[in-house]
C-alpha cells in the first residue's frame, strides 16, 4: 500500500513539474504541450474520431503480428526445447538473425511486400517471435526431470507429454515472453509507421511534428504510454489467471 | 506383481569412463510383498528401481514382470519420487487424477472420477486440502499427494525412492505407518527404497541389502516381526543391528 501511494506521489509531482513549466513560461509551449493541454488534445481527436482511425490501425497490424509471432514462438520454443535435433539446427539460425534490428529488416519487407498492411506484420513478427521463442524455449528447458519421468509412467504419450506436461509446465514463461513482445510490438510500430505509413499513431506523430502541431505530439505520446501500460497489465492479469498455481520470486 | 531380475548389469559412460554399477544383480521379488531395498547412497538402490521401472535399460541382464520383460515405463509399475516430482500446476486433486485422466482419454472405462478421488484422499488422508496447489502445502502432505497419484492407477507394484527422506523425522514416522495401512489394504506390491536401517526394518517383510558399488544383492533378511513394529524391542534391534553389519561389512569389502 505505501509502495503504491509512493508511486503515485511520484508520478504527481512529475506531472506538477511539467505542467507549471508550462504554466510559468518556463519552457514555449510550441516545445512541450502541458498535461491538462495533451489531455484536452486527446479529447479533441477522440470527438473527431482521429486518434480512434490511428489507433485502430496501429493496434490492428500489432495484433495481427503479435498473434502469427505468439504461436510460431511457442511452437518453434517448444520443439527446440524438446527436441535436440531441432534446436541443434534452428539455434545457429536464430543467433544469426537475433541482433539484426527489425528496423534494418523493415526496408526489405517494404521490398518484398510493398508498401502495404502486410510489411509492417511482418515486422511486427520478426520483432515479437525471438521473446517468445526464447522464453517458451527456456521454459521448456526448466522441466524437472522427475516431472517428466512421473508424467511417462502414468502412462503418457508424447503429444499428451507436449500439451499436458510441458507447455503446462512452460505457461508463465510464455506469458513472460508474451510481455516483453507485447512492449517489442508496440516500440517496433512506430518506428515502423513513422518510415512507410498513412495511418497508424506512428505516422500521426511524425506528421505532427512535421506541421508543428505540438499538442498532437503529446497526444499520440500519451496515447501509446496509456496502450503500453494497459496491455501489460491485462497480460499479467491473464497470466494471473492461466497460471494461478505460478508465485513470482521478484514481481516487477 | 512378481518381479525377478536376473543377472542384472549397468553401467553408465561418463567421458571417457566407464562407471560400472549393477554387477550381476538377481532378486526375485514376490506378489504382495513389502520389500526394501537397503544400501549406503550412491551404491545403485535408484539405478535399480528405475531398471524396473523401464525409465534406464540396464546394460545386460534381464528384469521380468509378471513373466515378461519390462519394455518402457507403464502404469502398471507406479513410482514415488523423493523429490515428489508432482505437476505444479495441478492442484492436489487435479494431481491424482492426473493417470487416470490419461487413460480415460483413451476410451477406458474406469469409475467415476468424484468416487475413485474420494476414496484416494481418505486413503492418504488429504481431505480438505483437494484444491490446494503442491507450493501450498507441507513436504509430508505433497508425498501423500504423490502416494495417491500412484495408486490411482491400481499399479501392481509401487515403487518407491527414499519418499520420505525428505522429510522430518515425526512426519516420517506418521507416514510410515500409514503407508503400512494402506499397504494392508491395497495389498500391492511394494518395492521401497532407502538408506535408513531403521526404516527398512519397520517397514519390510524382506530386506535386501546393496554392497558398495558396483552393486549386487550383498544378503537377503526377512523380517519376521509382527507389525506394528516395536523400535525398541530386542528382536527389533538384533535385526536392524545384523542388517547393520552387513552393510558395514560390504563397504570395508569395497574399501580394502
Ligand atoms: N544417468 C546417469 N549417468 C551417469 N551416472 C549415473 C547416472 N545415474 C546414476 N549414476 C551414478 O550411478 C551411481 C549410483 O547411483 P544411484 O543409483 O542413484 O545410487 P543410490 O540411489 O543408491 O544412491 C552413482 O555413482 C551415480 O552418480
Ligand atoms: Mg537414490
Amino acid at each position: 500500500m505505501t509502495a503504491k501511494i509512493r508511486g503515485l506521489i511520484s508520478i504527481l509531482v512529475f506531472l506538477a513539474i511539467w505542467e507549471g513549466a508550462v504554466r510559468f513560461h518556463l519552457v514555449e509551449n510550441f516545445v512541450l504541450t502541458s498535461p491538462s493541454e495533451t489531455l484536452r488534445q486527446i479529447g479533441h481527436l477522440l470527438s473527431t474520431g482521429e486518434l480512434q482511425t490511428h489507433v485502430k490501425a496501429s493496434m490492428l497490424r500489432i495484433v495481427l503480428g503479435y498473434s502469427i509471432a505468439l504461436v510460431l514462438g511457442v511452437v518453434i520454443g517448444t520443439l527446440m526445447g524438446w527436441f535436440r535435433v531441432v534446436d541443434d539446427y534452428v539455434d545457429p539460425i536464430i543467433e544469426m538473425f537475433r541482433p539484426v534490428s527489425p528496423l534494418a529488416i523493415l526496408p526489405l519487407a517494404i521490398l518484398w511486400l510493398g508498401i502495404g498492411q502486410s510489411s509492417k506484420v511482418f515486422v511486427i513478427v520478426y520483432a515479437c517471435i525471438f521473446p517468445i521463442m526464447l522464453n517458451t524455449y527456456a521454459g521448456v528447458r526448466s522441466v524437472p526431470r522427475s516431472v517428466v519421468e512421473a508424467a511417462r509412467i502414468l502412462g503418457a504419450k508424447s503429444d499428451e507429454m507436449l500439451l499436458k506436461v510441458v507447455f503446462q509446465n512452460s505457461l508463465p514463461l510464455i506469458m513472460t515472453g508474451a510481455r516483453i513482445s507485447f512492449a517489442v510490438a508496440l516500440i517496433v510500430i512506430i518506428a515502423a509507421e513513422m518510415v512507410a505509413a498513412d495511418t497508424g499513431l506512428g505516422y500521426m506523430i511524425l506528421t505532427a511534428q512535421q506541421t508543428f502541431h505540438t499538442a498532437d505530439l503529446f497526444a499520440g505520446i500519451v496515447t501509446i504510454a496509456v496502450i503500453g501500460f494497459v496491455g501489460d497489465r491485462l497480460l499479467r492479469l491473464l497470466r494471473a489467471r492461466l497460471c494461478p498455481w505460478y508465485v513470482e520470486s521478484g514481481e516487477h | 506383481m512378481q518381479i525377478n531380475a536376473l543377472n542384472v548389469n549397468k553401467h553408465f559412460q561418463i567421458g571417457n569412463q566407464k562407471l560400472v554399477v549393477l554387477d550381476q544383480l538377481s532378486v526375485n521379488i514376490e506378489n504382495g510383498k513389502f520389500i526394501c531395498l537397503l544400501g549406503p547412497s550412491g551404491c545403485g538402490k535408484s539405478t535399480f528401481l528405475r531398471c524396473i521401472a523401464g525409465l534406464d535399460v540396464p546394460s545386460s541382464g534381464e528384469i521380468m514382470v509378471d513373466g515378461k520383460p519390462v519394455a518402457g515405463p507403464g502404469p502398471d509399475r507406479a513410482m514415488v519420487f523423493q523429490d515428489y516430482a508432482l505437476f505444479p500446476w495441478c492442484n492436489v486433486a487435479d494431481n491424482i487424477m492426473f493417470g487416470l485422466r490419461l487413460r480415460k482419454n483413451r476410451g477406458r472405462r474406469d469409475r467415476p472420477d468424484a468416487v475413485v478421488l474420494d476414496e484416494l484422499i481418505g486413503l492418504v488422508g488429504l481431505r480438505g486440502f483437494e484444491k490446494a496447489y503442491p507450493h501450498q502445502i507441507s513436504g509430508g502432505m505433497r508425498q501423500r499427494v504423490g502416494i495417491a497419484r500412484a495408486l490411482a492407477v491400481d499399479p501392481g507394484v509401487l515403487l518407491m525412492d527414499e519418499p520420505f527422506a525428505a522429510i522430518d523425522a515425526i512426519t516420517r514416522e506418521q507416514l510410515q505407518r500409514q503407508l503400512l495401512d494402506t499397504w494392508e489394504k491395497t495389498k500391492k506390491t511394494i518395492i521401497f527404497v532407502t538408506h535408513s536401517v531403521e526404516e527398512a526394518a519397520f517397514l519390510a517383510d524382506e530386506v535386501h541389502v546393496f554392497g558398495a558399488r558396483p552393486a549386487s544383492i550383498r544378503e537377503s533378511f526377512v523380517v519376521d516381526l509382527p507389525r506394528p513394529r516395536d523400535h525398541a524391542s530386542t528382536a527389533f534391534a538384533d535385526i536392524a543391528s545384523r542388517m547393520r553389519a552387513s552393510i558395514d561389512a560390504g563397504m570395508q569389502r569395497a574399501a580394502s
